[in-house]
């Protein structure tokens, strides 16, 4: 059988096969070592008790996952995470879409618009986060509270108010990342052949029937692929709560803590790397769930 | 192409056994000759103080070369979990007594030797000498060389312009003091808190700075001792009265507010009249905010006459893993002469403890830097550190986390029930992480 694969002993399709396999492995290894391992290793912690500061590591079966479920940090975390990807998901798609649909319309200078869109995006994560930061300081010291109170409204607790505090992080995490759907949308919506929509037009297609109709089913794969990335971009937030949750001036990150924000503290600030292996072992698995609906109400009928 | 895969499979095994010899660490003896002390603090201005210290070291000790080395404080205290097990961590280590104490416990860091210890034991304050032991074995495991002293700052100009004398001496006199100093807009927005409190913030300050404002002065601690073991110390009046006095200032008489800039930096802009830190806000104020005039006061003392402040003791250590003890303590025991205890205290602002040195011209310029030298010994005044117990820094950094929610909650201020509530569900968890540590009193 080894025989019909990869062909005979010393015959120049086995010596292909040999070739393939031999450029393959480097690769292969770095992937076992820098992923799987580390994969498999945090999942093997998150059954255990080990705290980076002793030297003991015992296995304590699901007494982590146990706690978890007790601990009402993580449940504010895990709340979270979830709003964080059920408002950042549809404002990142739906303004994605909408923008790319009108840069799609032979806009002029639609090559300084996309230019214009995708410079938050290329901008690293940590001066963004601090800039922002800055915008929303409290008092009138930040930009957001000084124009507010200067067009006659009262100045708001942008990162201190709990119940904005999010919300504020998911309006900077969207401005960050819409570059980056406007563009794949565009290039979807390029891709598909004036034939079909020149049909719509023939068949007396509105602008608005012509896009629901015609091109969102089309780039249906587009957005699937958005979406999956969207969602797991939202779950996976971490540096722009760990950088806007700095200094004595702003919320708690207690109050507006994510999961990967809640991994972090229970592994590098209490050093309970067990219990913090168990929050990510939780994690996967729900952003395994998140993919598998998408893929599933995605999927061509 | 049948011998390309034996020999890329024996290539990566030989990177492999390279990569393997590379991580892996001697625990060899001590090194001779000339040798290099690296040491690690997180705290820039004495990074930099310590260079300094270090080249007039290197001028005496030729074949000892010093690097002081920065890191972010978050990020060194994930630098030293991860580099001190695994043998990889700096000669010299900066961090509080409390801090170092888990590693100690476990077996990571190294005893200091006696002559070191005799420096401590004869120019040092006494409680120093109490931070340093290790409260199982009695030894000392570390050598304090500065100190993080929390007292009052106050702008001298908004008290003369509230018409106020003197300054508080109780936590009642505080706030009324606070009363006359706030300021407000048109809308009722605080523009001038009259007391800043530590609101907010990451890690575990803001309890650190509660601790310090309001339950040192109400005699209430985070955890007290109890046949040998330990317990939450502050589930009861104490507690829920100094919790009270915080809400009572941001909602009842509006003193502070969640908004108004803090810190350092809020003082600086005159954005507060009163707030809570250690000496080198002196520093800070002299390069930042020059025009302010301001002075210090001691902490206020509580209703039943209970008075004293925090002072966290910052020491270097040296890890077991070290192949320059030696050189390391002798380095260490440099920083404890007087000329360098002067020169920390001058250039960095942080709180020397040498008490046989001579600090004059720095007061000359900075008469606030001998007030808190002298808070050192203030009869009624006691200085308190952490205690040294492996969970100390997870017990306050979790109590800060549930703090800080619990400012937000105006229900609180009004609610004693309520409040009484969550401060005993703040000393559950104490307990419990007590408890995992097998340190909890039954």
């Amino acid at each position: 059988m080894l025989n019909a694969v990869i062909g005979a002993p010393g015959s120049i399709r086995r010596n292909k096969a040999y070739f393939i396999m031999a450029v393959f492995l480097p690769v292969v290894f770095l992937f076992l070592v820098v992923r799987i391992i580390p994969i498999i290793s945090t999942l093997a912690l998150s059954f255990t008790n080990y705290h980076m500061q002793r030297p003991v590591r015992k296995f304590v079966g699901l007494e982590n996952f146990i706690r978890l479920f007790s601990d009402d940090i993580f449940h504010t975390s895990l709340l979270n995470s979830l709003q964080f990807v059920l408002v950042a998901l549809p404002a990142e798609i739906i303004l994605g879409l909408a923008i790319a649909l009108m840069l799609n319309s032979k806009l002029r200078a639609e090559g300084y618009f996309q230019t214009l869109f995708f410079i938050p995006y290329i901008l690293p994560m940590v001066p963004a986060a601090i800039i922002w930061q800055w915008i929303y300081a409290p008092g009138t010291f930040g930009l957001a509270n000084f124009f507010l109170e200067k067009l006659g409204f009262q100045r708001v607790g942008w990162l201190i108010d709990s119940n904005i505090a999010l919300n504020a992080i998911i309006v900077m995490h969207v401005w960050k990342n819409l570059g980056f759907f406007i563009v794949i949308f565009l290039v979807g919506l390029k891709d598909i052949p004036n034939d079909f929509r020149d049909a719509a037009l023939v068949d007396g297609a509105t602008a608005w029937q012509r896009i629901w109709r015609v091109e969102l089913p089309i780039i249906r794969p587009v957005i699937l692929f958005t979406s999956v990335m969207a969602s797991i971009w939202a779950l996976s937030a971490f540096t722009e709560v760990y950088i806007m949750t700095q200094g004595t001036d702003v919320s708690t990150g207690v109050e507006i803590s994510v999961l990967v924000f809640q991994i972090y503290v229970e592994g590098f600030r209490y050093f309970r790397m067990g219990y913090s292996s168990a929050i990510c072992l939780v994690l996967f698995v729900i952003s395994m769930l998140l993919v598998l609906i998408q893929f599933r109400l995605f999927r061509e009928k | 192409m049948k011998k390309i895969l034996p020999r890329i499979g024996m290539l990566i095994a030989i990177l492999g056994i390279l990569a393997v010899s590379a991580f892996a660490g001697g625990q060899g003896g001590e090194t001779t000759g000339p040798v290099t002390v690296t040491y690690w603090t997180s705290y820039p201005l004495l990074q930099a103080t310590v260079e300094h210290a270090g080249e007039k070291y290197m001028a005496q000790n030729p074949d000892v070369t010093i690097e002081s080395i920065l890191f972010p404080q978050r990020a060194m205290d994930e630098k030293v979990a991860v580099s001190l097990p695994a043998g990889e961590a700096a000669d010299l280590i900066d961090f509080a007594c409390f801090q170092i104490y888990p590693y100690y416990y476990n077996g990571y860091i190294s005893e200091p030797p006696e002559d070191v210890v005799d420096v401590l034991k004869k120019s040092f304050p006494s409680f120093t000498l109490t931070s340093a032991t290790d409260p199982v074995s009695g030894k000392k495991f570390t050598i304090p060389y500065y100190v993080s002293l929390k007292e009052m700052f106050y702008n001298t100009d908004h008290f003369a312009e509230a018409g106020l004398k003197g300054t508080p001496k109780t936590l009642d006199e505080q706030m009324e003091f606070a009363k006359k100093l706030t300021k407000r807009d048109g809308s009722g927005n605080i523009t001038r808190a009259g007391l800043d409190l530590r609101l907010s913030g990451g890690g575990f300050g803001t309890f650190q700075k509660f601790w310090t404002q309001v339950m040192v002065a109400y005699d209430s601690w985070p955890i007290v001792q109890k046949d040998g073991k330990w317990t939450a110390g502050y589930a009861n009046k104490t507690g829920y009265d100094s919790l009270q006095y915080y809400m009572d200032a941001i909602y009842k008489h509006k003193v502070e507010g969640l908004d108004t800039t803090s810190d350092a930096q809020g003082f600086g802009l005159e954005a507060s009249s009163m707030f809570q830190r250690e000496s080198w806000v002196v520093g800070y104020l002299k390069e930042n905010a020059p025009d302010i005039n301001y002075s210090v006061f001691l902490m206020p003392e509580g209703p039943e006459g209970h008075g004293g402040t925090i002072g966290n003791t910052q020491s270097f250590s040296v890890p077991n893993s070290s192949k320059v003890k030696r050189a390391a303590w002798d380095f260490g025991k440099f920083l404890l002469s007087p000329e360098i205890q002067v020169q920390i205290y001058d250039e960095s602002g942080w709180q020397s403890l040498n008490m046989d040195a001579d600090y004059s011209a720095l007061y000359k310029e900075s008469p606030a830097l001998e007030i808190f030298m002298d808070a050192l010994d203030v009869p009624g005044h006691p200085v308190y550190d952490y205690e040294n117990i492996p969970p100390i820094m997870e017990i306050h950094a979790r109590i800060a986390d549930r703090l800080m929610i619990a400012f937000k909650d105006p229900k609180l201020a009004t609610d004693r029930k309520a409040l009484e509530a969550l401060v005993d569900k703040l000393a559950e968890e104490t307990n419990r992480i007590l408890d995992d540590y097998d340190l909890l009193a039954k």
